[in-house]
């Protein structure tokens, strides 16, 4: 049982998306248990991955390869998963806000997401507050991240966070916040719950902000 | 082609000066040869060259033009230099461009401490080892300097600790012929033989004329030693503007092109064919210090243009490049070593010195130093490979499949290529919070931890027995 | 319904009838002289209602009064504190300061109007997703198109017509009407046009949401906005009953109500705003630590009964929370003093966990020794108790039940005969649970279902408590001392414990439980910590424990408070001083401590804020500035700098008329600024002290 699961890390390292799915199905053939799938293959997979990248062995189209790879195994395995097997990475809201079309930055986090076995939700460019708040409505995400590439569009952040605390939901949700002009400081002082100043960091902040929820 | 590389692509290339004064140079450099002619006292330099169809009277020689173009041709237009393993390594020819670090000098800033103490035998293990490390310089040079041990044997101690230190081919100088033939024993042994030595020759002898126009005897003779030992000679006067040389440029090439072509006409007399690398140490008199600059820009604008010149002979050319009159690695000191490899990597000089280590008007070696030039030297490189443009470079098909709002981060075609770029360990990008997690680390910080992080490399051990052979050799120097 | 007094009244010791006064009418009564200023502060809490009468300016407190809390009708305890002060001069009686429990009690206790609660713009949808009606105060809620977006634009038309045929067919089934319309503090116009329409259609009272709070949160702003409108009858019956018994007192001064974060209102703008009363009692009696003290910078710590509170005051004012306060299970947007309640108190019960370990509270019981006190007939039960066969000794055997409010069973309990029994059996007087169960025959206290009567506080428990080791150790000596030490060595034997090292370790470990409050109160104080509310990992205990007792023979581990510590409340000169100790913190025993919460009442400053929003709006691509001011139209400006300036112009001059109408002669006005996500916030905020009325 061991050695599918190993392989399936290797797999994920590898960035072998397209033997993924095979590998995956077959460990459920073999009745290894979904935890033990994402836990000792998948996402064990992925901590290697993203140990490697933080010191410089990965770039980021490897990154993504892998990231890819995982969201190929999440196919065969997220249909298997129940209620409280789903929630142990996260669903993550993403989008790039209103008036602001940089989707790049926007891309590589929510891609980086999926990698960390997040369900992601890319809502895509030019979002408006309205049209979040009724997306978090819908899909009920634990993890909300704002994109702003402007300074111009950066306004957009803070009226989305008042949007989601005048619906009086604004602490179902964890809200990170990125893009080049943003700072940590203004992130603090618009009242997001996380910062992060690169893909990698986003996730690693999503998780650390779920984990102390 | 790329700096020392054979890629088809085109090279980013320099010209400081056109053929018209490239013909102009050269015409003058004949004339200044034939004209007002070199100073020796070497009976057996001076038999040869009156032998050849110089006109000698006294200590004066006036060579012909045709004996100097005749010996331009004479002399190979390559020179292929191996490790001491035999490996062939350094190439050249046309315009490529092999940088290499100075080793040795008065001084040595300690990466450690960064105190400033006199340069020891010791110090050159470090250094050579350092040097061992750092890919892209291919070979290495030492002057002779170590404080440590006595004068007359400082040349040779250094050439064994460098040489055990590092396998990349070496260009010295000596004090004279008896030093040389030490040096030249060891090589030979390293090497395994003078039949390898000679297949790619492992050492590079430098020697120089006096400028303005003087040879003095020692020069001469280790200048015909080399040439009959199949030795490459670089012959390299270190002119300096309004001081030994005219305070213009051109006059300046002109008469340091006329010192180092002599030493060319002597050495194919010596043994025709003989592997000869041209050049001059092409600097300014500065007028406020009196300083031998190492940092001037016009020196590198008279490498270039002599570069061009050794181009045009189709003779492989000493370059200089990568030091600086700083005391400290800050940003003078970076901006020097930029300007000046960037310089000669675009102009293509071949066999590029003083890279390196070399700091405060050529008074002080500094390993981090080093590293830093080499860090640049790495950037020029990569640059001077410029564009590939192919079917698959130009990525038609590619723009089309991601389309307008895409974008080509998980693209297939992006993992082929982009490990093209260029990472530093030394010039960093973090994100501000990143490098602010990372404890802020300056840029004086990171250099010396790469530096010390490579001078821990140590080159495979040489043999016990080569090391008796040294031993032995070592207790005849006088 | 009998009061408790009539219950005591039944006693044959009519002398004793008022079991739970503190302390005794003051004997050295100070006289009121000619030419100075005197205030009365009032403060009715959970149990006892305190007045004092106060030299505004020496601070002396020429009398003060205990009396019980009257629930059903708090103005009858207030008449009767007035009276207990026996102010020989009202007409000398400058001012009058009441802090009041009512809001929280009466929301407590569920005794308000019934309210509906209109809700303009809400996503219906959304808020089922969430959940979010669980957190109205009420079940009437109706739904309505309307309300305005992020930046305070309309974002659907207002249903004018739908609300006003709803409150026609709906009126008489509610008491109240809130309403709160989406984004209604970037934008009030739809509240307000609701308020116009309605008011010839109905008189019910009507709050604004956005008159309550302007919070950005539609939910808390519509949660303060209902519970506020079913306060704003209670409070006005509350008022009248005080202003009728001022009245009868011949006591014609300027009557001031005391608001969550300690400062003063007039009664109109209570009256509108009961709401914002909630938690003033903890506030009252920090503020009154202040004043009796002079401290302007202290921890205030108040040991009452059930609970200790302490509050933070900080160059003269109270810390605010941050957050909304919390009542019961409703998160409102009212700003109340930051206090941190700690469930121990000097009546709370002293239990004997399994091992060796005590516990202290949360529950608070009657102390032994005061129960005996009044009751002869438990003085001579107890003392009869070490004759019992030590085989037959029961852990009920101290602990006493006696009833606290009469009622008719029939009508209160139905069917359940149980109760009735109990209620017959406990009109005799107080009785030992053993003795109860014995009657009952039953075996467990359980078996009771006495629960819901203990909760109703029909049924009060008396056992071993701080004030009886109080008593034993003696640091007190008010009520019978010698109950107390019979009861503490029973217990004591039944679980093997040395009665004189139990007594000072229990008060120990009180003290350190409050002192580590104090600490995390403090701690907490630092922004950006998001220290958590107890302390939790084992190396975080460690280090709490050594600074506390210092026990460790190896590591001397110690902690300092950066102020002083005021003690407040009757056992505040024991407890507090020793809490002060284990902080390294200088202790401050104000004269008068058991009366600083009354005293708070009147001694706070009178303070009015006004809050100008002004936030990005994009106006046909170009974007512009809106200033929004309660009570203003809105203005635009191209600069932020200008909408600022015009800003803080307007809410200075704003809330300095408003202190003034409020009755501060020379109200000084601070302007703050703070960020919420995209709205920038201007506080003005005019502080002074209450003008006080004409000597007559």
């Amino acid at each position: 049982m061991s050695n599918i699961l190993g392989k399936m890390a290797e797999a994920i390292i590898e960035g072998d998306a397209d033997s993924i799915k095979d590998m995956a199905q077959k460990a459920v053939d073999e009745g290894i248990s979904i935890q033990d799938i994402m836990d000792k293959g998948l996402l064990a997979g992925m901590d290697v991955v993203g140990q490697r990248f933080k010191v410089g062995d990965m770039f980021i189209p490897e990154v993504l390869s892998s990231a890819d790879t995982m969201k190929n195994a999440m196919e065969i395995i997220r249909p298997l998963m129940t209620e409280g097997e789903s929630t142990n990475a996260g669903k993550l809201l993403i989008l790039t806000v209103k008036g602001d079309l940089h989707d790049i930055g926007k891309n590589l986090v929510g891609m980086m997401f999926e990698g960390a076995g997040f369900e992601v939700i890319d809502m895509g460019i030019d979002i408006s507050v309205e049209d979040t708040v009724n997306a978090v409505k819908e899909h009920k995400p634990n993890l909300v991240a704002l994109s702003a590439l402007l300074t111009t569009t950066m306004p957009k952040m803070p009226e989305t966070i008042n949007a989601l605390k005048e619906a009086g939901i604004r602490d179902q949700v964890k809200l990170l916040v990125g893009g080049a002009p943003v700072t940590r400081a203004w992130a603090e002082e618009i009242g997001a719950d996380g910062y992060a100043s690169n893909a990698a960091a986003a996730v690693d902040m999503g998780k650390e902000l779920l984990s102390a929820a | 082609m790329g700096m020392n590389t054979d890629l088809l692509n085109f090279k980013p290339q320099l010209r400081v000066i056109n053929d018209a004064q490239i013909s102009q140079i050269h015409c003058a450099t004949l004339e200044v040869l034939e004209r007002t002619g070199v100073k020796m006292t070497h009976p057996r330099g001076l038999e040869m060259l009156s032998g050849a169809g110089c006109r000698v009277e006294g200590d004066r020689v006036r060579i012909p033009a045709w004996l100097v173009e005749d010996s331009i041709r004479k002399a190979p237009s390559r020179v292929v230099l191996g490790t001491r393993t035999g490996k062939r390594t350094v190439f050249l020819e046309r315009d490529k461009s092999f940088f290499g670090p100075s080793l040795d000098c008065i001084d040595y800033m300690d990466p450690r401490t960064h105190v400033r103490s006199r340069f020891t035998s010791e110090h050159a293990k470090e250094v050579a080892a350092l040097c061992d490390a750092l890919p892209h310089y291919q070979w290495y040079m030492i002057i002779g300097m170590a404080d440590d041990v006595p004068a007359d044997i400082a040349d040779r101690v250094v050439a064994r600790n460098t040489m055990t230190y590092c396998e990349k081919p070496l260009v010295f100088c000596c004090k004279d012929t008896n030093s040389e033939k030490d040096i030249y024993e060891m090589a030979l042994l390293l090497c395994g033989g003078k039949e390898n030595f000679d297949k790619a020759p492992y050492l590079v002898h430098y020697s120089e004329p006096i400028s303005p126009l003087v040879y003095y005897d020692p020069a001469v003779d280790k200048l015909l030693f080399t040439a009959e030992h199949n030795i490459p000679i670089i012959n390299f006067p270190a002119p300096q503007a309004a001081g030994s040389a005219p305070a213009t440029f051109a006059g300046l090439i002109v008469q340091a092109s006329a010192e180092s072509l002599s030493g060319l006409v002597l050495a194919q007399l010596a043994n025709p064919g003989a592997s000869f690398i041209y050049g001059a140490f092409s600097t300014i008199m500065d007028m406020q210090t009196s300083v031998f600059s190492y940092g001037a820009n016009e020196l590198s604008l008279m490498a270039g243009a002599m570069a061009q010149m050794a181009q045009h002979y189709e003779l492989p050319f000493f370059g200089t490049s990568g030091a600086t009159d700083s005391k400290f690695c800050d940003a003078q000191a970076g901006a020097e070593a930029a300007f000046e490899i960037f310089s000669a990597a675009a102009v293509g000089s071949s066999l590029v010195h003083d890279c390196s280590s070399w700091m405060d008007h050529g008074s002080m070696v500094s390993p981090e130093y080093m590293v830093l030039a080499h860090e640049i030297v790495d950037m020029a490189s990569h640059y001077m490979k410029g564009i590939e443009v192919s079917e698959e470079t130009l990525a038609v098909d590619i723009i089309d499949k991601v389309g307008p709002g895409g974008h080509y981060l998980a693209e297939k075609h992006t993992k082929n290529h982009y490990r093209k770029v260029k990472y530093s360990r030394i010039f960093e990008r973090m994100i501000y919070d990143e490098w602010e997690k990372a404890g802020s680390p300056s840029f004086e910080d990171r250099l010396q931890q790469v530096t010390l992080e490579k001078m821990a490399h140590r080159p495979e051990p040489l043999a016990d027995d080569v090391v008796k052979e040294l031993d032995k050799m070592q207790a005849t120097w006088k | 319904m009998i009061c408790s007094e009539s219950l005591f009244g039944d006693q044959k010791n009519m002398e004793q009838r008022d079991i739970i006064e503190l302390s005794s009418r003051k004997r050295d009564e100070k006289i009121m002289r000619a030419g100075r200023d005197y205030v009365v502060g009032i403060d009715t809490g959970g149990t006892f209602t305190d007045g004092v009468l106060l030299d505004y300016y020496s601070r002396d407190v020429i009398n003060s009064c205990k009396t019980l809390t009257t629930r059903e009708d708090l103005s009858i305890g207030i008449i009767k504190a007035l009276t207990g002060l026996n102010i020989e001069n009202p007409s000398r009686i400058r001012l009058v300061g009441i802090s009041s429990t009512l809001a929280t009690n009466s929301i407590a206790e569920n005794r308000v109007m019934e309210t509906a609660l209109l809700l303009v713009g809400y996503d219906r949808e959304l808020i089922e997703t969430y959940h979010l009606e669980a957190k109205f105060p009420t079940k009437n809620i109706a739904y309505f198109a309307g309300g305005h977006t992020s930046q305070g634009e309309e974002k659907e038309a207002l249903d004018i017509a739908g609300i006003c045929q709803w409150v026609e067919t709906n009126r008489n089934k509610v008491d109240a009407l809130a309403i709160s319309s989406y984004f209604s503090p970037l934008n009030p116009s739809h509240e307000e046009e609701v308020f116009a329409a309605i008011q010839g259609i109905c008189s019910l009272p009507v709050v604004l949401g956005h008159q309550l709070s302007t919070k950005i949160d539609s939910i808390s702003r519509a949660t303060t906005a209902c519970l506020n409108a079913s306060l704003v009858a209670v409070m006005q019956g509350f008022i009248q009953a005080v202003q009728t018994a001022l009245e009868k007192e011949k006591i014609s001064a300027p009557l001031m109500i005391v608001k969550g974060d300690g400062s003063l209102m007039p009664y109109d703008v209570a009256t509108a705003k009961p709401v914002e009363t909630i938690l003033s009692g903890p506030a009252a009696s920090a503020i009154g630590g202040r004043f009796l003290s002079g401290n302007d910078s202290a921890v205030v710590v108040d040991v009452g009964g059930t609970t200790t509170d302490i509050a933070l005051i900080e160059n003269g004012q109270m810390t605010i929370s941050t957050g909304g306060t919390r009542v019961g299970n409703v998160q409102t947007a009212v700003k109340a003093a930051r206090i941190r309640t700690a469930c121990i108190g000097c009546d709370s019960r002293i239990s004997f966990d399994k091992g060796k370990t005590v516990k202290v509270g949360p529950d608070r019981v009657v102390p032994l020794c005061r129960l005996a006190a009044l009751f002869p007939s438990v003085e001579k039960q107890i003392s009869a108790l070490p004759d019992k066969h030590v085989l037959d000794w029961l852990p009920t055997d101290i602990e006493y039940w006696f009833l606290y409010k009469d009622v008719d069973c029939s009508s209160h309990f139905g069917t359940d005969t149980r109760h009735a029994e109990l209620f017959d059996l406990l009109r005799q007087g107080p009785l030992s649970v053993t003795h109860i169960l014995k009657h009952m025959k039953v075996n467990h206290i359980v078996q009771l279902n006495a629960a819901a009567l203990i909760e109703k506080r029909l049924i009060e428990r008396a056992y071993l408590t701080p004030t009886d080791l109080l008593h034993v150790i003696g640091h007190m000596n008010q009520w019978n001392a010698k109950v107390a030490r019979i009861a503490l060595q029973r217990a004591c034997e039944m679980h093997d414990r040395n009665p004189e090292t139990f007594a000072q370790e229990t008060l120990s470990h009180i003290v350190h439980r409050m002192a580590e409050e104090v600490m995390t109160f403090l701690a907490r104080q630092q922004e950006g910590q998001n220290l958590p509310e107890e302390i939790d990992d084992k190396w975080g205990r460690w280090f709490i424990n050594e600074m506390l007792t210092d026990g460790n023979p190896y590591l001397s581990v110690s902690t300092a408070s950066r102020f002083p510590v005021i003690g407040i409340g009757a056992p505040a000169g024991y407890f507090v001083r020793r809490l002060a100790r284990c902080l390294n913190a200088p202790f401050v025993l104000p004269k008068s401590a058991a009366v600083a919460n009354a005293v708070g009442a009147v001694a706070g400053s009178v303070c009015m804020d006004e809050e100008a929003r002004i936030f990005l709006k994009e106006i046909d691509n170009s974007e512009r500035f809106v200033v929004q001011i309660d009570g203003r139209p809105p203005q635009s400006f191209e600069e932020k700098d200008d909408a600022k300036r015009y800003a803080q112009k307007i809410v200075s001059d704003m809330a300095k008329e408003a202190a003034i109408v409020a009755g501060v002669i020379s109200p000084q006005v601070a302007v703050q600024e703070s960020v919420d996500g995209s709205v920038l916030r201007l506080v003005a905020r005019a502080l002074g002290n209450p003008s006080l009325g004409p000597s007559v």
